[in-house]
């Protein structure tokens, strides 16, 4: 019972140009979808149904004259309320901004849209996209489409819940310390994470970081990377962006996967794992080894991650958040004071050391990956908690030293700019997803360790066990 | 009468693939000039001279066997001593490795080999990089300015500099925090390129993510910065902010038709310390050559906070290489980088937050001005040389200077941008130094800010005004004794 909305973007793009499918019909139903499940999930928090539908006219015209289409073309897309949009409402999660209606499109949005994507809503994020439970004063808390009393990931969580649930075939996500990847994870989508300055960001508060990193989510690799080729680009809007073939994404590379040498690690040697997480990624690696040339478990040396991450990421809270820490306390929720106040007591040279570590920990993974082609780990450490709980504060019976350690196995991987590809490998031990990160050879790999991704995903499509897993929509549905 | 090591990098290249010149004759030259003028300018600190004449030979032969040859194929460079050469002595300018000899080169020096260059020696800099004013340390003494050897000839790529305008080699390597492949230049009188960061990749630099320490050319001509940045440039894993390039792409310098270039012209950003005696030079330069382009607008980009932002960011950047010294060897490191690690424990973190999110805002700001815009020229320095015994500047035209690197705002502040920055020799100064002009291009422009300077060095060449400056070299040859 395949529906319009739940087509895949390349799909649909395709029959939107051969004119067998008017991006109207596509549009509502996207928009029937949401209203089916959406009150049971708060995923689509803000909506500009009357938006897109004028457009999806404009894109059915379009296509009728016979006009050139861009890759997006029609396609009806979630844009994570983090994202700035010409129009609508986007509150970035916090009370202090709940009416902020902004007058221009911020880059990516902007660039989404001249491909020919239609914004249908903005998709739900926890107040300034702090931490994993995408849950906020504003909106309230966005549950996961498997089990509504767990949490969906974050920080675009809205985002990967839209897309599991087929509210929209692509939404945008952004990525700190696991943004694009704990929810998609936590959610049995797909999402990429580029070389920070593939997708250039008007909007990174700091330019220099491998921290916030804008990129594509959807529900199948090919979808992600004809997203990406939207986002991709030269700008010098960021200091990190440089020469790019964008287009090059708008097709998958095909990869021989017997030709890779592969590492997989369940924790990167040095980040808490729950035991049933660990064992169940192993065996799902079990099911794929026999594709490669050669498959060992082998950890990369990423002593020092988890304290390079939080010194680091308190640097970039004060960047952002000590203005509203100043002068608006009672209206910030207890992630974001939590992340000023650690960053207030770091010492300069606590944070001098974490600078130069980090190139360190970057240098090291250089040399890791002269053996290996790709390295496979977990797309989260812990099966999603209630909804209730901030964050995870226990992993195997040991308390966690900070809101965002339970994130370490993305965020370790943040720090060294590396493309990531994630994608879903089935279920874990409790019923919800578990998605596997793809980590590329080196930065500006990314069209490589997209194409060994879809190559990964075709295999695990082809067996029950670990295809994509689709939430109950009837379920969800009243 | 020409001497084979006055020669362009371009010009001898092409005489060497000609089989009109040879590498030994060339090595030879500017081992002759070297030792004529070193001594009294203590430029080169260490040679290796065997090896390079070896080295020369073996290219020599190359020559004759008909071999591809490399794009540097026989000519021989200078190695600025903050750079690891394999087997030869290697200080950083510190007493600490008086003896150090690496095993290893570094990237930038191992490619410039692999492109057929060959070291000569190594070029003098100040302890760690650390002060641009003067190249001294406690290893080599001062070096000095070939144009008044009483006078700084600027750092931190100081040796290279002097080398170059002395003709003792006619490439050497640079680098740059605040201004030390631009200052030197400008003060001897040479041409230098600032690259987009990123651009020439460093297995070396401590901290991955800034703009500060970047690598670049140094040479007699814009063209000639391009022939080496040719061979530097590339991705690299080893540096964090390298990105796609091939490396020949920059080697072909673009005609520039300065009649189509959109020129900003700032004096001082609107705030930055240059002394009278450069304003009124670089204003009577520009009257001279203003109307060679479309146009030329008085325009300051909106750098008001680079000051403050740099000084935060590099107490960080000095906390991050220098903090196990200052602790464990402290007799052993200078007055500069005591100050700036001192500098950097007091440093409070919601500045350094508040730095490096102002860093992001400026150059985003600063990146707009590219719209209207194809270039900004500013004077290459705020100051002309100082007396060779003057570490910091502490004051300009009598005004006092908030720290050791207030007086490098005029360049300092693009560091931060990480735009490249090409320095253009531009006449001489109003004390009889050489005066440069600052180029900056859009991110990413490299060729094309290289290209806008062949054109300005073409143009100026028949002008003695205008001319790029060289040393009188009987006046500081050393006397036999």
């Amino acid at each position: 019972m395949t529906e319009l909305c739940d087509l895949s973007a390349v799909e649909a793009r395709r029959l939107v140009g051969r004119k067998a499918l008017s991006p109207v019909e596509l549009t509502d139903a996207c928009i029937a979808r949401i209203e089916a499940v959406d009150g049971s999930l708060n995923a689509m928090v803000t909506r500009c149904f009357d938006r897109a539908r004028s457009e999806a006219q404009a894109a059915e015209d379009a296509v009728m004259r016979g006009e050139d289409l861009g890759a997006l073309h029609g396609l009806p897309m979630g844009v994570k309320d983090l994202n700035v949009t010409e129009g609508v409402l986007t509150t970035y999660g916090s009370p202090l901004h709940a009416e902020n209606v902004p007058t221009e499109d911020e880059r990516i949005i902007a660039a989404l849209r001249q491909a020919g994507a239609i914004v249908i809503g903005k998709t739900n994020t926890p107040e300034f996209g702090a931490g994993a439970n995408t849950k906020n004063a504003v909106f309230g808390a966005t549950v996961n489409p498997f089990d509504t009393a767990r949490i969906c990931g974050g920080s675009s969580g809205g985002s990967a819940v839209a897309l599991a649930a087929g509210m929209a075939p692509i939404c945008t996500g952004s990525d700190t310390g696991g943004s694009l990847r704990t929810p998609a994870s936590f959610c049995g989508v797909v999402s990429h994470r580029g070389t920070p300055g593939l997708v250039p960001s008007d909007r990174r508060g700091i330019g220099l970081t491998t921290y916030n990193v804008q990129g594509p989510m959807a529900r199948t690799v090919a979808d992600a990377s004809l997203m990406l080729s939207a986002m991709a680009g030269n700008d010098p809007c960021d200091p990190l962006s440089g020469p790019v073939d964008a287009d090059s994404f708008l097709d998958v590379e095909p990869i021989d996967l017997s030709k890779l040498r592969i590492a997989w690690s369940t924790d990167l040697g040095c980040v808490p794992v729950d035991n049933d997480i660990a064992r169940i990624f192993g065996e799902r690696i079990g099911k794929i080894a026999s594709c490669f040339k050669s498959c060992e478990r082998h950890d990369p040396d990423m002593e020092w991650a988890l304290d390079v991450f939080w010194y680091i990421r308190g640097v970039a809270f004060l960047a952002g958040r000590m203005e509203a820490y100043q002068n608006n306390r009672d209206k910030l929720g207890p992630n974001v004071i939590s992340n000023v106040e650690a960053g207030l007591k770091m010492k300069p040279e606590e944070i001098a050391w974490a600078n130069a570590e980090q190139t360190a920990i970057y240098r090291r993974f250089q040399n890791f990956f002269e053996d290996f082609d790709v390295l496979l780990c977990p797309g989260n450490s812990v099966p999603p908690f209630p909804v209730e709980q901030l964050y995870c504060d226990e992993i195997n019976g040991k308390k966690t030293a900070n809101y965002v350690e339970w994130l370490g196995i993305a965020s370790a991987i943040t720090l060294t700019g590396h493309p990531v590809t994630l994608i879903p490998t089935g279920l874990d031990h409790t019923g919800t997803p578990l998605g596997m990160q793809v980590v590329g050879p080196r930065r500006h790999a990314d069209r490589f360790t997209i194409g060994v991704a879809a190559a990964i995903e075709r295999v695990f499509q082809s067996m029950p066990d670990t295809a994509r897993p689709v939430p109950d929509i009837a379920k969800l549905t009243g | 009468m020409t001497e084979p090591c006055d020669l362009t990098a371009v010009e001898a290249r092409r005489l060497i693939g000609r089989k009109r010149l040879s590498p030994i004759e060339l090595v030879e030259s500017c081992i002759a000039r070297t030792e004529m003028v070193n001594p009294t300018v203590n430029a080169v600190v260490a040679e290796c001279y065997d090896r390079a004449r070896s080295e020369a030979r073996t290219a020599t032969e190359a020559l004759v066997g008909g071999d591809a040859l490399g794009p540097l194929h026989g000519l021989p460079f200078g190695v600025k001593d903050l750079n690891d050469t394999e087997g030869l002595v290697t200080t950083f300018g510190s007493p600490l490795y008086r003896d150090n000899v690496p095993e290893k080169d570094e990237l930038l020096v191992a490619k410039l080999r692999r492109a057929g260059g060959i070291v000569l020696g190594k070029t003098a800099t100040p302890e760690f990089g650390a002060g641009g004013n003067t190249t001294v340390n406690a290893v080599h003494g001062y070096t000095r300015n070939p144009f008044d050897p009483s006078r700084a000839c600027g750092g931190s790529s100081g040796g290279s500099g002097v080398a170059l305008a002395c003709g003792m080699m006619p490439l050497c390597t640079g680098s740059d925090s605040g201004g030390s492949l631009r200052k030197p230049a400008t003060f001897n009188g040479v041409a230098a390129i600032r690259p987009t960061t990123g651009l020439v990749p460093s297995d070396k630099r401590g901290v991955g993510f800034t703009n500060f320490s970047v690598q670049g050319p140094m040479a007699r001509t814009a063209e000639d910065c391009a022939l080496m940045l040719s061979v530097l440039a590339g991705d690299d894993v080893e540096d964090p902010l390298s990105f796609n390039v091939r490396g020949e792409d920059f080697r072909a310098v673009p005609e520039i038709d300065l009649s189509t270039v959109r020129v900003a012209v700032s004096f001082d950003f609107g705030w930055a310390p240059v002394e009278n005696g450069i304003r009124e030079t670089f204003e009577a330069r520009l009257a001279k050559f203003q109307s060679a382009f479309k146009s030329c607008d008085r325009f300051d980009p909106p750098l008001d906070s680079a000051l403050d932002v740099f000084w935060i960011l590099r107490g960080v950047q000095f906390l991050a290489s220098h903090l196990e010294r200052y602790r464990n060897h402290r007799d052993q490191i200078g007055e500069n980088i005591v100050a700036n690690v001192e500098a950097g424990l007091t440093m409070k973190p919601e500045d350094i937050g508040w730095a490096n999110a102002e860093h992001t805002r400026l150059y985003r700001e600063f990146q707009k001005m590219f719209a209207d815009y194809d270039v900004l020229i500013t004077p290459g320095q705020p100051i002309t040389p100082t007396a060779v015994e003057q570490r910091n500047v502490t004051h300009v035209d009598n005004v006092p200077m908030k720290n050791y690197m207030h007086a490098s705002a005029l360049t300092s502040s693009l560091t931060l941008m990480g735009n490249p920055c090409v320095s253009t020799p531009c006449g001489f100064d109003h004390t009889g130094m050489p005066f440069g002009l600052q180029i900056c291009g859009p991110m990413h422009g490299d060729s094309y800010t290289l290209g806008v300077a062949r054109a300005l060095e073409r143009a100026f060449a028949g002008d003695p005004d205008l001319a790029r400056p060289v040393p009188d070299l009987e006046k500081i040859r050393a006397v036999d004794e």
